[in-house]
């Protein structure tokens, strides 16, 4: 068989197999609006939701430092929390025009793996501690504001304040973190694979995914039990 | 020349529609059955997406495979990492359609092994099919021209070796 045979017969199969294909032209319109694509919409929507939250904390930041603008040890928390705050919702931001740009498929194959990687990497592994922390500074600042006692705050249990804090903590950023070291290992896979030419690992890698899903969830009912205990206890 | 200012839709719309046998062949070559038509919306959006960034001296084929190609491998397919073959039926042709018996085998042969190369193998051996030079291929995948060749060589040796193989079994 020689090598324009194959052209050939590429050709040939091409012919016969797109005839029943009927794509016209108001249907490629049509898809030229469709707004966002369903594998990036979890994404966004954690990048959009932890944004929102970030506005949520600066209004709620501005009410309780109002509110202990008597205090002079609150304010200066308060103060710190806002400075974090608007500097998280700035580079939650950049991360969100990053993430767009990672998704233009434009580039060669492999620049774009390695601008995937970093961005998996560097700028997204910020963006999670951030939005934990985004979610830890909304529950303290409700706290505050609705316990706000004439420009005091009282804790009145400090290990069990920090316990919750701690458990919501690893509650959130455990869920982001796993969610996130799952697409990195399939970048990271994909790109080992362009580079040796073999599928072998991105196949192990779904078998290891697999046996993660299960670690993942154990250690979800963990943190969940964890948390309803800490709830249950400082309700009663 | 294309605006990279103001993309022209009705043009953008009607240079898709002249080549779409390139995003039906490779939705037939990388996406299962039930994921062929979220991966042909998907190629087009992204298209429309990267538009902007098409430089008009480029050729405007060369450009659509690079982001379909890319699509196909990082968009859908790799977030539900899913490595599924072509079955046969996939590629049946029918009775009526029948000439030549053996090409038509030959071509089911060649489509299933095709779809059965590993990603990179399957984007190179997809290009040079599809008549891309050398260059235009390590310009898409990234790698280089020199390595293009070498795995070249090797894939066309495979297909060939097991197309003369399962043609004579059939």
């Amino acid at each position: 068989m020689k090598n324009d045979e194959l052209i050939h017969l590429w050709q040939k199969g091409s012919d016969r197999m797109f005839r029943e294909e009927k794509t016209d032209r108001d249907m490629i319109t049509q898809y030229l609006n469709e707004r966002t694509l369903k594998g990036n919409r979890s994404m966004y929507f954690n990048l959009i939701f932890y944004g929102a939250i970030h506005l949520v904390n600066i209004i709620l930041l501005s009410l309780n430092l109002a509110g202990y603008q008597n205090n002079s040890a609150m304010i200066w928390i308060l103060i710190a929390q806002l400075a974090i705050t608007i500097g998280s919702l700035v580079f939650s931001m950049d991360v969100f025009y990053k993430f767009r740009e990672i998704n233009n498929y434009s580039e060669t194959l492999q620049n774009l793996i390695q601008k995937q990687l970093w961005f998996y990497r560097k700028p997204y592994e910020i963006w999670l501690f951030l939005a934990t922390l985004a979610a830890i500074i909304m529950m303290i600042n409700l706290n505050l504001y609705v316990d706000n006692d004439n420009g005091s705050y009282v804790i009145h249990n400090k290990l069990l304040f920090a316990g919750l804090m701690v458990a919501v903590f690893l509650f959130i950023y455990g869920t982001l973190k796993v969610t996130s070291l799952l697409g990195l290992r399939k970048l990271k896979a994909y790109l080992s694979d362009l580079q040796s030419g073999v599928l072998d690992q991105s196949e192990r890698m779904e078998q290891t995914r697999k046996r993660f899903l299960w670690l993942w969830i154990v250690v979800f009912l963990l943190l969940t039990a964890f948390l309803v205990l800490g709830i249950l206890k400082a309700v009663n | 020349m294309l605006s990279k200012q103001v993309p022209d839709k009705a043009y953008f719309v009607e240079m898709v529609y002249t080549h779409m046998g390139i995003i039906y062949k490779i939705c037939k070559l990388y996406a299962a059955e039930e994921d062929k038509e979220d991966l042909k919306q998907e190629i087009i959006f992204q298209l429309w997406k990267s538009y902007p960034t098409f430089r008009g001296d480029a050729k405007f084929q060369s450009w659509m495979y690079r982001v379909a190609l890319n699509t196909a491998m990082l968009g859908l397919r790799a977030r539900k990492v899913k490595y599924t073959h072509l079955n046969e039926h996939a590629l049946e042709i029918s009775d009526e359609s029948r000439e030549d018996r053996e090409e038509e085998v030959r071509i089911k042969l060649l489509y299933k092994q095709i779809s059965n190369l590993n990603d990179l193998d399957k984007t190179i051996i997809f290009l040079y099919l599809e008549q891309c030079s050398y260059s235009e291929i390590a310009e898409i995948t990234g790698i280089s021209t020199k390595n293009v060749s070498v795995r070249l060589v090797r894939i066309k040796e495979k297909l060939k070796a097991q197309l003369n193989l399962q043609t004579t079994e059939v």
